[in-house]
Parts: structure tokens; C-alpha cells; sequence
């Protein structure tokens, strides 16, 4: 199962003196068991490729291929299994109780109610909420966090096939962050990720591609290991590199050769000290 | 100054407090970052302080003016500006300049002054050019500056940023820094609510809510030396700030503010 984006592109307010282009050229291939990210600075374009991906905008340009098929409105397609979480997903959290928030879905996909229920139980326990404890709690009572779980949970209910997230962790306290990064974590082994994230740092040690976009235009797609030897496709994008990142490169560009570039700590503290006293023992006569 | 005395709240009676026992100045010219967990009170305080919401005990008084008193509500809401956490509540018009005219228009400006207030605001969250655009084509992070753009225009004394870079990239994010740390030398007292450590570097001082109540508040050298504290409140040092302590253990000069590659790299 593969979902395959070619050339597309979209411009949005065609023909009125609004009009700009916000897609153009983008070529990806999403398969079951990936995660890609996708970054840019805002205004980019990340929100408008998943609304184009999901079927919510018609592409202009190029086309949208499942299994080598062109399809039109890929979440509307029957079985396509794709799923999109929104910014802010918890804003669309609506039922009486959680249960039957996550149970909303597969009842509409045509499941039985304990069919759906059972999905429902299943999803939650997998975004760390027990069933029994939160199912019958009213969404409006939880934490942000919290809140954020629910919302994904809705969402894998429907057990999506791709899974298209706009900024999952956005306005998460750390804990939260890290609860959602290792959902997502298992939930790609047997999904299609792409997430559009300013959490650079903290997802490109867990994906398998990123796709880094400037004005629309893909100005890099690669593996993570790749964008961190060399991470300048972050400054072709008008963006910034991780700290952590800049950091290594700025201590390069002052002659601390501090060899591969890494996101870990430790790792990056023990070759900038043994590059720093190298570079010492070089210039002491 | 906003002063806030010993304050609780809850939402519904009887229910838990979301504030508890809470005091705390605000002066102009200064920058008090908030810290804190989800559901720890952060949001709470911020519509506190304008009177959206009102102490179930305590006082908040923003120049000596309560904000319990009705008479002082609008006078109290043209000296605290209030950025919402989610941009999309608070943009009102179709097109970006209209959304930045709306409030100086309702404080019955001239249209002359409106023009140069729309503009400036604009020029200063970086949306310039963007004037005729409409608002629900922008991306999450343009919306979250036109967000603050309306509300630079009213020129308030105080500013209360509810998490306004949470959907910004690391340049944007500094750019909003920026903004921040010029109103602060124009003499705006500023309370700035994040999840991002890196944040705190440009604030005067930094106030931790856990369960509502004031866990810390102190100058960012002093909160950042509370590190084994950090993961009980549900904070997490980013890497380079983890890079930077490491480095110190080692004896490398690096400061205990340190959360840039400049500051990082200069100590190497």
C-alpha cells in the first residue's frame, strides 16, 4: 500500500486578486511503517499539502496515486484508511463522554455498537487513557494533554491506514510531548505517518524521512541521518536547524572540528571537549 | 503594576482550586515568563489578570484599580492586552488589516491614527505585505502574529501572551522574542506563558505554577540551577541546554542561561 503525491501543487483564491501559490512541484511517497516530517518555516505550506493529501483541496497540479491509482478526495475514498488530526484536535472533542467520543468514528464507518466500542476501548488504551477510568469521564473535564490524547484516539479507532497530523504536539507541556511521540512511535509501525511539526528536535531522531518546504517548494527530502550530516537545507528554507545543531555547526565555523554532527547530549559534549583541547594542544607552542 | 494578592479560584463551587494561595507583582518594563504542566493553572492566571475572570478570594488590582470592581473592567482592559493561547478565537475580520483596525476603531481613533497603528503593528509582528490578505488563508503561525498585531494596536501598558509561539518555527519564535524584548524597552510590563525553556533566556524573571500554586519565582539563573526539580513540574530542559550543563560539569565557563550556539560556542 503506497500513497504517492506527483508534481502536485495548489494555489488558493485562483483567479481573484487574493490569489497565491502555497503548493507547487511537491513529489512524496508515503508507505505503511514511515514517518515522515514534514517542516518549513509557517506560512510554508505544510497545513495546505495535508488538506491536498486528505482530499480537503483539490490539487491544481499533479495528482494523488494509491496503489498507482489516481484518486480525488483520498479521505472520502472508500478504504483508502486515511486519517487527519487538525491543529488543535481536541477543539473537535463534541460527545457526552469520552467513550463515546471514540466510538464516533467507527460507528459512522458502520460498526456495530460494541464493535465500535470495542475499537473505541482498544484506542484509548493505546493513548495511555484506561477505558474503564476515562471512558466515562466528560472531555471537557481533562487536562490539555489529556484532551490531545482523546482527539487521537478518535482517530486510530477508525484504524487509518495513513495518518496525516498538523502539529500534535503544539501547546503540550513536556510530558505530554513525549506521551504523544512514542504513540505515534507505535502507531508507524503499522501506519503511514506525515507530521507537520515545529518539534524538530524532538521528532527527527524518531522518523524515517522529512520533507522540508519554503514558500510551497520542496527544498529537501531525505533521510533524518542525512539532514543532520548536513542540516543547510534548514537555512535554504529560510528556518533555523535545532539548536543543538546550529550549535555544532557555529563551533565548526570557529575551527572546533567537532567531526559528525549528533543530536544526543552526551555524545556532542564529549567531541566538542575533545575537539576544544585538540585544537588547544594545536595552537599552545 | 499588576499586583495580585493571595489569590484562589475555582471554577465551580464546590469544586478544586485552579489557583491557590497565589501573590505576585507585575511591574512595567519587565518580562515574567510562566512555566508549568498542562492544567497547572498557566491559562487561569492569565484571564485573571484582566478581569475575564474574577479571584473567588483575593485581590488582583491592576493599577490600584480591582478587578472586581465593574466600574474599572474597561479601563482595566485597555491597560492589559491579552494574546489568546489559540489565534483562531480572537481574529474577527476578513481581510488581516481590517482584524488589526478592530480594536483601535472600537477606541474611536481618528483614521489617520488607526493607519499608523495598523501599520506598525503589522510591520513589528513581520506581516507586512500580508495587509489584504484574509485571515483564514494565513498559516498557524501568521495568525498567531496577526493575533498580537491587533492587540500592539491598542497599546496597552501590559501584555499577557498566552503561549504566542507555539506554533512558530525556531526563526519565529525568535522573532516573537524580539517583539517581546522591545516592548519591554518601550515599558511595557509583559507576562509571557510557554512550554519552550529556551524562552525564559530574554525574561526578567520566571514564575513555576504546579497545581495552581507558585512552585518558583526567581530570575532565570536561579530557576535553571532548580534542574532536579525541572521533571516534578513537568518541564524539560530542550538538548542544547542539556549540552550546556554537561559542558559545565566539565569545567567549561558556559553561563547557567546558556540556550544558544553563540553563548555555547563563545565559552568553548
Amino acid at each position: 500500500m503506497t500513497l504517492q503525491l506527483k508534481e502536485v501543487g495548489f494555489t488558493y483564491s485562483r483567479g481573484t486578486s487574493f490569489e497565491y501559490e502555497a503548493l507547487g512541484g511537491v513529489s512524496i511517497c508515503l508507505e505503511p511503517g514511515d514517518m515522515t516530517l514534514v517542516l518549513g518555516p509557517t506560512g510554508s505550506g505544510k497545513s495546505t499539502l495535508l488538506r491536498v493529501i486528505a482530499g480537503l483541496l483539490r490539487p491544481i497540479d499533479g495528482s494523488i496515486e494509491m496503489d498507482g491509482i489516481r484518486v480525488d478526495a483520498p479521505l472520502l475514498e472508500q478504504g483508502s484508511g486515511l486519517g487527519l488530526v487538525f491543529q488543535n484536535p481536541e477543539y473537535q472533542l463534541f460527545a457526552e463522554t469520552v467513550l463515546q467520543d471514540v466510538a464516533f468514528g467507527p460507528m459512522n464507518m458502520g460498526y456495530s455498537r460494541e464493535d465500535a466500542s470495542r475499537l473505541a476501548r482498544h484506542a484509548l488504551e493505546s493513548v495511555g487513557l484506561p477505558p474503564d477510568d476515562f471512558g466515562p469521564r466528560s472531555p471537557f473535564a481533562m487536562s490539555g494533554g489529556e484532551a490531545r490524547r482523546v482527539a487521537l484516539a478518535g482517530i486510530l479507532a477508525m484504524k487509518p491506514r495513513f495518518l496525516l497530523l498538523d502539529e500534535p504536539t503544539a501547546a503540550l507541556d513536556a510530558t505530554g510531548r513525549a506521551r504523544v511521540r512514542s504513540i505515534l512511535q507505535e502507531v508507524s509501525a503499522e501506519c503511514g505517518l506525515l507530521v507537520a511539526t515545529h518539534d524538530v528536535e524532538e521528532f527527527l531522531g524518531i522518523a524515517s524521512q522529512v520533507l522540508i518546504l519554503d514558500q510551497g517548494r520542496v527544498v529537501f527530502c531525505g533521510t533524518p541521518e542525512a539532514l543532520i550530516r548536513d542540516p543547510a537545507p534548514f537555512f535554504e528554507a529560510g528556518t533555523q536547524p535545532p539548536e543543538i545543531l546550529r550549535t555544532q555547526l557555529l563551533a565548526k565555523a570557529n575551527g572546533i572540528d567537532v567531526g559528525e554532527f549528533s543530536l544526543d547530549p552526551g555524545t556532542v559534549a564529549v567531541r566538542l571537549l575533545a575537539a576544544r583541547s585538540a585544537s588547544r594542544r594545536g595552537t599552545t607552542p | 503594576m499588576i499586583r495580585v494578592t493571595e489569590v484562589d479560584f475555582r471554577y465551580s463551587v464546590p469544586g478544586r482550586n485552579v489557583i491557590s494561595g497565589l501573590t505576585l507583582n507585575i511591574h512595567r518594563g519587565e518580562i515574567l515568563a510562566v512555566l508549568g504542566a498542562n492544567g497547572s493553572g498557566k491559562s487561569t492566571l492569565a484571564l485573571l489578570l484582566n478581569g475575564i475572570l474574577r479571584p473567588t478570594a483575593g485581590r488582583v488590582e491592576i493599577d490600584g484599580l480591582l478587578t472586581t470592581e465593574a466600574a474599572n473592567v474597561s479601563r482595566i482592559r485597555s491597560l492589559v492586552g491579552m494574546v489568546l493561547q489559540s489565534p483562531d478565537d480572537q481574529i474577527v475580520a476578513t481581510v488581516v488589516e481590517e482584524d488589526v483596525a478592530f480594536g483601535p476603531e472600537n477606541l474611536g481613533l481618528e483614521p489617520d491614527e488607526i493607519r499608523v497603528r495598523v501599520d506598525a503593528a503589522l510591520n513589528a509582528v513581520g506581516l507586512t505585505g500580508l495587509e489584504r490578505r484574509e485571515p483564514h488563508l494565513l498559516s498557524g503561525g501568521q495568525k498567531q502574529r496577526l493575533a498580537i498585531a491587533g492587540i500592539l494596536a491598542l497599546q496597552p501598558a501590559f501584555l499577557v501572551l498566552d503561549e504566542p509561539t507555539s506554533m512558530l518555527d525556531p526563526s519565529g519564535r525568535r522573532d516573537v522574542l524580539g517583539i517581546v524584548e522591545e516592548l519591554r524597552g518601550q515599558g511595557h510590563g509583559i507576562v509571557h506563558i510557554t512550554h519552550h525553556i529556551e524562552d525564559i533566556a530574554t525574561a526578567d524573571r520566571v514564575l513555576v505554577l504546579a497545581e495552581g500554586a507558585a512552585v518558583f519565582c526567581g530570575p532565570p539563573v536561579e530557576f535553571l540551577q532548580q534542574n532536579r526539580l525541572l521533571e516534578s513540574w513537568g518541564l524539560a530542559v530542550p538538548a542544547v541546554g542539556s549540552l550546556a550543563a554537561r559542558l559545565r560539569d566539565r569545567g567549561v565557563p558556559v553561563p547557567v542561561t546558556a540556550m544558544t550556539a553563540e553563548t555555547i560556542v563563545s565559552a568553548l
